[in-house]
């Protein structure tokens, strides 16, 4: 029942923005720019870019990912369609992990098209291990797309949910910017030692955030 | 498809009203809606709330669709608490003011969604079935943001038709819908009752459910006021 939730939402959401390219286009177009514009703003050289390159993709990442998560419960208010999925039979958790699943997927083609673009603009070394990359980035999106699902559930209803979504989730962002920054930082110095230290760290931060999201979201949705 | 089945009487059981609701108290910003509101729907009753704006139709089918919880009271479906969630949800479906369909989505898709929320498949031929008794066959291959309010309407209510679930909880189920429209739901839901189902439902227009058997209900003031075997509900009780 948890599975066949989860995945019929997952598969719901992709669906309709299959159909409506909104927040992918929106994402891509933002993300892009972005970079292209810390790339011709700022002079990124040698060790400045080593040492501004990483914020700068977790900055853009984060922007752009809150672009679509701000809206992952949007479409449910429409028509009322929340209602048929609260009272259905579907774990209220499954329901939260659907809607994670497709946040993380949307994302997740974002980053695969913006991580060419950031090494193609700055002069990083890329002789670093690819699966820690791959580990780092998915770390940081999953912490990211947690807290992005449950603030977007939280402030679905509110009139004022665009101003009041990213000044609530942001704050609460930071630990997560700020592990898979440096992280970032350390593995394209070939610190290897730093990476696993502050992958952990991600790690931790994801299961507290994720843990008490499932938590709260029940609370949340259950009047 | 039917769920029905699962929640049949045993001869024990058969006294028990199959939904009770006791002493539903539910206030909003400390302004009391319902003060202590009993209810009880039997198996294959059709019952209808009448009421005036405000008065509680929608608080009390959302109470009973364990959509928002009541501050006083207690409620029973089958002789199990509400409190047992994930038994309740699978017994019973709500169809609110909003149809509840995805506009992105075609109908077959919006039905199949439906059903996996509850665990279940359909097979083409059962969507077939009901996207024609409901006239939505031809159109099937569209998005539903294309359809006209009623057929939204007809779109929402076909997934009724499919689930068939044992507690139907229905608030203004005719808006928006044709004579065409409410014949066919009312001939849904004289089927569904007459298989042992029940269906609460809240209605401003007795006219429309005069060709049902049904018991009528009142709220007035937060509590029921009339309640009586397909009771006569004038115009005038319904005027704020």
């Amino acid at each position: 029942m948890w599975l066949k939730a989860a995945w019929a939402l997952l598969r719901k959401d992709a669906l309709i923005e299959l159909r409506r390219r909104e927040s992918l286009f929106s994402m891509a177009a933002f993300g892009v720019l972005s970079l292209l514009i810390y790339n011709f703003a700022l002079p990124l050289d040698g060790d400045s870019a080593k040492e501004m390159a990483p914020g700068l993709l977790w900055v853009t990442v984060t922007f752009t990912a809150v672009l679509s998560l701000g809206k992952a419960f949007a479409g449910e208010k429409q028509n009322d369609a929340v209602d048929a999925l609260v009272a259905s039979p579907a774990p209220l958790p499954a329901i939260f992990l659907g809607k994670l699943a497709a946040n993380l997927l949307f994302i997740g083609i974002i980053e695969i098209l913006l991580i060419p673009l950031f090494l193609a603009f700055f002069p990083v070394a890329t002789g670093f291990s690819w699966g820690w990359l791959a580990l780092t980035l998915g770390l940081g999106t999953f912490g990211m797309a947690t807290l992005g699902t449950l603030f977007s559930a939280m402030t679905v209803t509110l009139r004022s949910r665009e101003l009041i979504f990213p000044l609530l989730l942001l704050p609460l962002m930071v630990p997560i910017i700020i592990a898979a920054s440096h992280a970032l930082s350390a593995l394209i110095e070939q610190d290897m030692g730093a990476v696993s230290t502050w992958v952990q760290l991600l790690g931790i931060a994801d299961t507290i955030f994720f843990v008490a999201s499932l938590w709260v979201f029940e609370f949340l949705v259950e009047d | 498809m039917d769920v029905s089945s699962s929640t049949s009487a045993s001869p024990g059981e058969a006294s028990r009203p199959f939904l009770r609701a006791h002493g539903i108290v539910r206030r909003y910003n400390g302004v009391p809606v319902l003060r202590g509101l009993d209810l009880t729907a039997d198996r294959g009753e059709i019952v209808v709330v009448y009421g005036p704006n405000g008065a509680g139709k929608t608080t009390l089918l959302r109470i009973l669709a364990s959509l928002i919880q009541p501050h006083e009271g207690t409620l029973a479906l089958d002789g199990e608490d509400y409190e047992e969630r994930a038994y309740i949800r699978a017994r019973l479906m709500y169809c609110g003011h909003g149809t509840q369909i995805y506009e992105d989505l075609e109908p077959e898709e919006n039905l199949r969604f439906f059903l996996a929320l509850y665990g279940r498949a359909a097979t083409d031929a059962e969507l077939k079935d009901v996207l024609e008794r409901v006239g939505l066959w031809r159109v099937r291959h569209l998005r539903a943001a294309g359809f006209s309010a009623g057929m939204k309407r007809r779109l929402s209510f076909a997934r009724a038709m499919l689930l068939r679930p044992p507690l139907l909880l229905l608030d203004e189920p005719y808006t928006s819908l044709d004579a065409a429209g409410i014949e066919m739901v009312n001939d849904f839901l004289r089927d569904h009752a007459a298989a042992g189902n029940t269906v609460v439902m809240s209605s401003h227009s007795p006219e429309l459910v005069r060709t049902l058997p049904h018991r009528a209900v009142r709220i007035r003031a937060g509590v029921l006021a009339a309640d009586s075997d397909s009771a006569r509900i004038d115009g005038a009780d319904h005027v704020a």
